[in-house]
């Protein structure tokens, strides 16, 4: 039998889908900023690369995949990355995200990835 | 070295069943297509996303696909075609396309 | 394991696009860690940022206008996408630029399946719906439908090709020049000239809508 390999969930070309959404979304300040974070990391004796990423947001899964957009998939999979190279802990990140949102009166749920505002 | 396909052959896109991240998507494997124009030699992705350096250079093909091979129930023109790159270790030689 | 495939390749693909707060906050307190290990700088972020806020379609639109006026030009940009493009000072970071024609008998679209690579040195980011799920899993399968969708019906005699955008190159279509548009100067060329109609969902449209001169 030929080795098949399973498709991957990112591999969605040829699938159905439904109407697509002509919107003209803005390319928000968070988003150039992660775009930068990850060019300058490459441009810098390649530290991380796309190609890598790409390979961290093909593995990471398929939920997570399917929730997440464009530039939220890149972001996870940036810090992922870093991670995984030890230039960073996962701990230190989620520290820093808790102070900062406790400034603005936010707390993180981290199995929703999201915001919510903690009553005073 | 040059290229090991010229423009016009016969190819077959293989599935070489290689987990990892590859850039040949599933619907293309297994098609046979005509090669388009060599693209030169480029890093492979399938290294350089474990962070390795991707040398040496792998040959890149744009390889022409016709939609009703893709697609069993394609319902557009009978000469509408894909493009799509391939790297040369997901090539064969193909046979005429019937 | 459940074998993945049958199943959930009939499924329709999930858009998603959630946790953009969240995100914003992790790049931040990315952004304040890798600065603090003076992996990064602030300066070095404003500039690359910079660098990614410049490229519009203009800039492709000025390729597209100067091949209509300069058969010799337009040779050199679909021999050489990227060389032609510094003629006239664009650097394509990308490792190169495919330039596809569009004819009266071939109508070209281009689309990237697996992430969604785009010309972004040149045009800048792409639109939502050009990185949306849905766009990357129907512009191969069923281009017309999608072309369609963007309003653009083609006339049978001609051919769609697609590119899938998958690897290293990366592509901008040539838009045919619309009729009657020979007393146009270049400047003026340029603005007919869509970022959609570069990408292949539209085409260039009649020169009625343009205010002519006088």
């Amino acid at each position: 039998m030929k080795a098949t390999t399973r498709r991957g969930y990112h591999d969605i070309g040829g699938r159905p889908a439904g109407p697509i959404e002509r919107r003209e979304l803005p390319f928000e300040d968070w988003q150039k900023q992660s775009e930068a974070l990850r060019g300058i990391l490459e441009a810098k004796g390649r530290i991380v690369s796309l190609d890598e990423i790409r390979r961290v947001f093909e593995t990471f899964g398929q939920d997570l995949y399917n929730s997440l957009g464009f530039y939220e998939r890149r972001a996870e999979a940036l810090t992922l990355l870093l991670v995984e190279k030890g230039i960073i802990t996962s701990e230190a990140i989620r520290t820093r995200m808790d102070e900062i949102a406790a400034a603005r009166g936010l707390g993180v749920d981290y199995q929703r990835r999201a915001l919510y505002s903690k009553a005073t | 070295m040059s290229p090991r396909f010229n423009e016009g052959d016969s190819v077959r896109i293989i599935d070489l069943g290689k987990p990892g991240h590859v850039r040949v998507p599933v619907y293309v494997r297994e098609k046979i297509g005509v090669v388009e124009r060599w693209c030169g030699a480029h890093p492979n992705p399938e290294e350089l996303a474990y962070g390795r350096s991707g040398l040496p250079p792998v040959d890149l093909f744009r390889v022409r696909l016709w939609q009703s091979d893709l697609w069993p129930d394609y319902d557009g023109a009978a000469e509408d075609t894909l493009d799509i790159e391939v790297y040369d270790h997901w090539l064969a030689a193909g046979d005429a396309r019937l | 394991m459940i074998r993945a495939s049958s199943v959930e390749e009939s499924q329709p693909v999930r858009e998603g696009f959630e946790g953009s707060a969240y995100y914003a906050l992790m790049t931040q307190a990315l952004s304040e860690i890798l600065q603090a290990k003076k992996l990064v700088t602030e300066r070095e972020i404003e500039a690359f940022i910079a660098g990614l806020e410049a490229p519009q379609p203009e800039w492709g639109a000025h390729l597209v206008a100067r091949a209509w006026i300069d058969g010799k030009f337009k040779r050199r940009l679909l021999e050489n996408g990227r060389a032609a493009a510094a003629e006239l000072g664009y650097t394509i970071k990308e490792a190169e630029l495919v330039v596809v024609e569009n004819t009266p008998d071939i109508h070209n679209l281009i689309v990237c399946t697996l992430c969604s690579c785009y010309p972004r040195s040149l045009l800048g980011q792409p639109p939502w719906w050009y990185i949306s799920k849905a766009y990357r899993a129907r512009a191969v399968r069923e281009p017309r439908a999608v072309l369609k969708e963007f309003g653009l019906e083609l006339p049978p005699h001609t051919s769609v090709r697609v590119h899938d955008s998958n690897a290293d190159m990366r592509y901008l279509v040539l838009p045919m020049r619309p009729d009657n548009t020979g007393h146009l100067i270049e400047q003026e060329l340029m603005a007919l000239v869509s970022r959609d109609a570069m990408i292949g969902t539209a085409a260039v449209g009649a020169i009625s809508e343009v205010a002519r001169p006088g």
